[in-house]
């Protein structure tokens, strides 16, 4: 190797590290500060009268006491184990399917992907309708399918269908960004890999099984990962369609966040429950990473 | 027919009937927007008449996008694809270039600096808005383009997502390249970027979903109409316990198209060929 | 030489003095049709006073947040907007500045009694805000349907049902054909929205109840009271017996074909919604009468100036031009008047065939608790009203309701001057 003057790489480097960079402080890592620093105060969101006080470990106390919080805990931890096998099985069953496609592929492509273009509210508003009780879409058609075996549910009111009707709904607008992301990864799969496999005669699930799967691995991961966190911030769509009833069996962590800040008022608050949720996702990415450490294809991360 | 055939037409009808069933919501949007009054759309919504539309109408596309309008449509919608467009640019190149020096760059703590920017991501964007808004107070760069456009350029995800798919162009390339004499820059514009297509369509598409759909932060930063994006337009006719459902719906239909156009532009990239057998050899 | 520099001098002045005439900003939230309206009043004012208006058009769902954004900026508004019950803790923080002296005193005159017990601060009995809209929420019914039961139909305030024909007339109607729900109370409005407290405080007032007390500012005592839990325990009963409308069986059961409800307890702009399709099948019913006589909400997006207005007389003379503005009822739909002056003009309200019953509920409302600590109270109650639909124990929901407005009081120190 020649040796190249360490200098004038680094300058370089730098130069195009440093965009990033100094817009990643500036814009994420300044304003969690902030953020954390206010989650030891009672500050409120309209400055008033009273001064704000530092109440050290006193918002913590509160929430960690609070049984609304630890509900938002169990459904957000409900919600993610549900939502990812429904969500990334079903991405990645689509980007096999349309990555083998040839006929019309564009189309499809597209027609699976406007779920994802579709704003939340509208989303949420239409299925809305169709969660109806008792003659919306899904009581109507499961009624029909089932001969009439499938009593209609509230789906929205009921505390025990709201959350699995929240993940139906989620699932629907969001697989895309999964199927994207497994649709590139599966294009960079080197094709001899295949074409040694059907030299070997595997095909079919086994080809998937042993070629496809284990080519995935750092996909998989990273959408494991990515969908994960993003699980665990569910917010919107129970802003909107259920604000954490009934009776509490959609409130997640956000939600309760979002809460205490705008509804009860206490940004202090608000900023401890942030900072509780920051830890805790910081937890569950660090157990993921050290479980996902090994990588059978060789290549190194 | 051969088997391959056969597989072929299965497969084609499975997509068909998946499709189908994927848009339903969606037709039920688009039949909507063409009932004239809202009573209709919420009398007929329990019912398979969502799927039907007795008088359709472009009564409610027409109201929209009135110039009495309080919310001038077009405008925002012309705001939010400026916001997009430069939004979705800057994210490609600042972090394709991070990704980059991450993966081949010559300092140390590479790994250690990946690790940290990958957990950035995990910062809810509720936990900042308020301290990002006094800050941007701060710049004074609220009411405008940059206060939409500056905070979401550096995204942690994409970066992590660049830095993975860069991953898997084989090391060997680079360093044939940096024998050749190549500095960091041309080795990444001239290798990485165009070997990666589909991956930067991937961050393009996925980026400007994420910008388009941006309702909360532009409305905390931004108080004149001048900037404001689609998103609010859409808001509008959600009232307190009245919601305008005949031209929320027309409204969200018309603020798809755009967003749908994109989408399609850059869907070519992904039927990138296998890169495969550049590596080889 | 010296002319043209006069002329030139004249012309800057005048320009000048043009400018100077003042611009105020308006914050406000619309939907659809009535943004429209707020612009065309805008434009009519500026037309006719030379004073330009910088409107600040915030949506429903994000008012709060975006009005906490703009006092973080110090960018507040001249004249504002704000939902009622919350005048309290505006004027509690400091934002709003009194009326009178500034606004004209006959609009001012002109308030109906409901407008003024809203827009009133208790504490030094100045008014911080005036509503030339208000609102009411009573009983919708199907007279076909009413019929069928046998039940009599009220036609003013003075004969309003009682608890007990109250009750009986659900049961009769959940037996007649075509009914599916007897009752429809929104709960589709959303789970824990305003609604619940504006809706149904007026059922505790009605029993004898409270959500707070008005001297002692304290809610325990007073939301887990007897008579309190009574009336949450009353409102439990409408569902327990099946006779309430699910929360995802959507808004339109009075007038939709199917899945049916017989009386709905709703707003006053529910009017217009259910009208066009039940035309004279549809009557408005007073509030039934608990015990304590009947009792109705009010409140609505009143109007006032802030502390930091640049310009308050250009800012009052924006309020006085809105309150007398005809052409505004005109096209503002669904609008439910909070001036004498304004009932006069909508036949809808003085039609006794129509909306008069509800014009005249406005005499016998109740705001909600003008308290600074009254969006944790609202939160607060809003979530045992959740909870008591369900099935919940009443009692054990409004006490810990309860517990919790103390609290938040006690963290804000009672909010001096009022819990000291």
């Amino acid at each position: 190797m020649k040796p190249i003057g360490r200098g004038f790489v680094s300058w370089v480097e730098v130069a195009m590290l440093a965009p990033a960079l100094v817009l990643l402080v500036m814009f994420l890592v300044v304003p969690f500060a902030m953020s954390i620093g206010l989650a030891f105060t009672n500050q409120p969101l309209l400055p008033g009268p009273i001064p704000t006080k530092f109440v050290g470990l006193g918002n913590f106390a509160r929430i960690l006491s609070s049984v609304e919080f630890w509900r938002a805990m169990l459904n957000v931890a409900l919600f993610t184990l549900m939502v990812i096998p429904l969500q990334c099985g079903f991405a990645l069953w689509s980007a096999i399917l349309l990555n083998g496609q040839n006929r019309a592929k564009r189309l499809f492509q597209g027609l699976f992907f406007l779920p994802y273009i579709t704003p939340m509210v509208v989303v949420c508003v239409v299925w809305s309708t169709m969660y109806q009780y008792p003659s919306g879409v899904f009581n109507s058609v499961l009624g029909v399918l089932t001969f009439g075996l499938f009593k209609p549910v509230e789906w929205l009111g009921n505390p025990h269908t709201a959350l699995v009707a929240i993940t139906m709904l989620s699932a629907w607008q969001a697989y895309g960004f999964q199927m994207v992301i497994y649709m590139a990864g599966l294009q960079n799969i080197p094709t001899d890999l295949y074409e040694a496999a059907a030299i070997d005669g595997v095909a079919g699930w086994r080809r998937f099984a042993w070629v496809t799967w284990p080519s995935l691995y750092q996909t998989n991961v990273f959408v494991l990962i990515i969908t994960t966190i993003q699980a665990l911030q569910l917010f919107t769509q129970v802003n909107i369609l259920t604000q954490g009833g009934p009776q509490d069996s959609t409130n997640t962590l956000v939600h309760y966040i979002y809460r205490s800040g705008f509804v009860i008022q206490n940004v202090g608050r608000a900023s401890a429950g942030s900072l509780i949720l920051f830890l805790l996702i910081v937890s569950i990415y660090g157990v993921m990473s050290f479980l996902t450490k090994n990588d059978p294809t060789g290549e190194k991360p | 027919m051969n088997p391959r055939r056969i597989r072929d037409v299965l497969r084609t009808i499975l997509l068909g009937v998946l499709s189908a069933i994927i848009i339903v919501p969606l037709v039920i949007l688009f039949v909507s927007s063409l009932k004239g009054t809202r009573q209709e759309i919420l009398a007929d919504a329990g019912s398979w008449r969502a799927f039907i539309v007795a008088d359709p109408t472009l009564k409610n596309f027409t109201d929209v996008l009135s110039p009495r309008s309080l919310t001038p449509f077009l405008r925002y919608l012309a705001n939010s694809a400026l916001v997009l467009a430069v939004t979705v640019l800057l994210t490609i190149v600042v972090s394709s270039m991070a990704a980059y020096v991450l993966l081949r760059g010559h300092f140390r703590g590479r790994k250690a600096l990946l690790a940290i920017i990958a957990a950035l991501y995990i910062i809810p964007n509720e936990t900042i808005m308020l301290p990002m808004l006094y800050e941007c107070l701060g710049l004074g760069i609220t009411d405008s383009y940059f206060v939409q456009i500056l905070p979401f350029v550096a995204s942690p995800l994409f970066i992590f997502l660049l830095y993975q798919f860069f991953a898997q162009v084989p090391s060997s390339i680079a360093e044939a390249a940096l024998i050749d004499g190549a500095g960091p820059f041309r080795i990444y514009s001239s290798i990485y970027l165009p070997l990666n297509g589909s991956s930067l369509a991937t961050v393009a598409i996925l980026q400007g979903m994420g910008m388009w759909n941006q309702y909360l932060w532009p409305l905390l930063s931004i108080s004149t109409d001048n900037y404001r994006p689609i998103t609010v337009a859409i808001a509008s006719f959600f009232g307190s316990d009245t919601i305008l459902w005949n031209l929320a719906m027309a409204g969200s239909v018309m603020m798809m198209m755009p967003v749908l156009l994109f989408f399609l532009f850059f869907q070519r990239y992904f039927i990138a060929s296998v890169s495969s057998s550049a590596v080889k050899g | 030489m010296k002319k043209v520099a006069l002329l030139i001098l004249c012309v800057v002045m005048a320009t000048m003095g043009v400018s100077a005439q003042g611009k105020i900003s308006v914050m406000f939230q619309a939907t659809g049709a009535e943004g429209d309206a707020f612009k065309a009043l805008f434009d009519r004012f500026t037309r006719d006073t030379g004073i330009k208006v910088e409107p600040m058009f915030i949506p429903h769902d994000v008012y709060f947040e975006k009005f906490s954004a703009a006092v973080a900026s110090k960018r507040v508004a001249d004249v504002m907007q704000l939902d009622a019950p919350f005048l309290a803790n505006f004027v509690w923080n400091g934002y709003l500045s009194p009326l009178s002296g500034l606004v004209d005193q006959k609009v001012i005159d002109d308030l109906t009694l409901s407008s003024v017990a809203q827009g009133t601060y208790p504490i030094d009995g100045r008014l911080y805000a005036l509503g030339n809209a208000d609102s009411t929420v009573l009983l919708y019914g199907s007279k076909k349907l009413l019929k069928a039961a046998g039940v009599r139909i009220p036609t003013s305030v003075k004969d309003a049902w009682t608890k007990d024909e109250f009750d009986a007339a659900l049961d009769k109607l959940a037996k007649v054909p075509g009914v599916k729900w007897p009752l429809d109370i929104f709960r589709a409005y959303g789970v824990k929205t305003e609604w619940a407290t504006y809706a149904f405080q007026p059922v505790f007032e009605s029993f004898g109840g409270k959500l707070i007390d008005q001297k002692s500012w304290k809610a325990v005592g007073a939301l887990d009271s007897p008579e309190s839990v009574a009336a949450a325990a009353e409102i439990q009963s409408w569902v327990k017996k099946g006779y309430v409308v699910p929360a995802s069986s959507g808004t339109n059961a009075l007038y939709r074909d199917q899945d049916k409800a017989a009386l709905a307890w709703g707003g006053n702009w529910y009017w217009s919604e259910a009208y066009p399709i039940m035309k004279d099948d549809l009557v408005a019913i007073p509030l039934p009468n608990f015990g304590k006589g009947v009792k109705t909400p009010n409140g609505t997006w009143i109007w006032a100036i802030t502390k930091s207005a640049r310009s308050p007389k250009a800012a009052a003379q924006f309020l006085d031009y809105l309150a007398k503005d005809k052409k505004f009822v005109q096209e503002d739909p669904g609008v439910f008047p909070g001036l004498k002056s304004w009932a006069a003009q909508l036949p809808a309200y003085t039609d006794a065939k129509q909306m008069k019953v509800a014009f005249e509920q406005a005499s016998v409302a109740v705001p909600r608790p003008i308290y600074p600590g009254y969006p944790v109270l609202t939160a607060s109650f809003q979530t045992a009203l959740d909870s008591i639909l369900s099935g919940a124990d009443p009692k054990q929901e409004l006490s810990k309701a309860a517990a919790a407005i103390d609290q938040d009081g006690a963290d804000h120190d009672g909010y001096p001057p009022f819990g000291n």
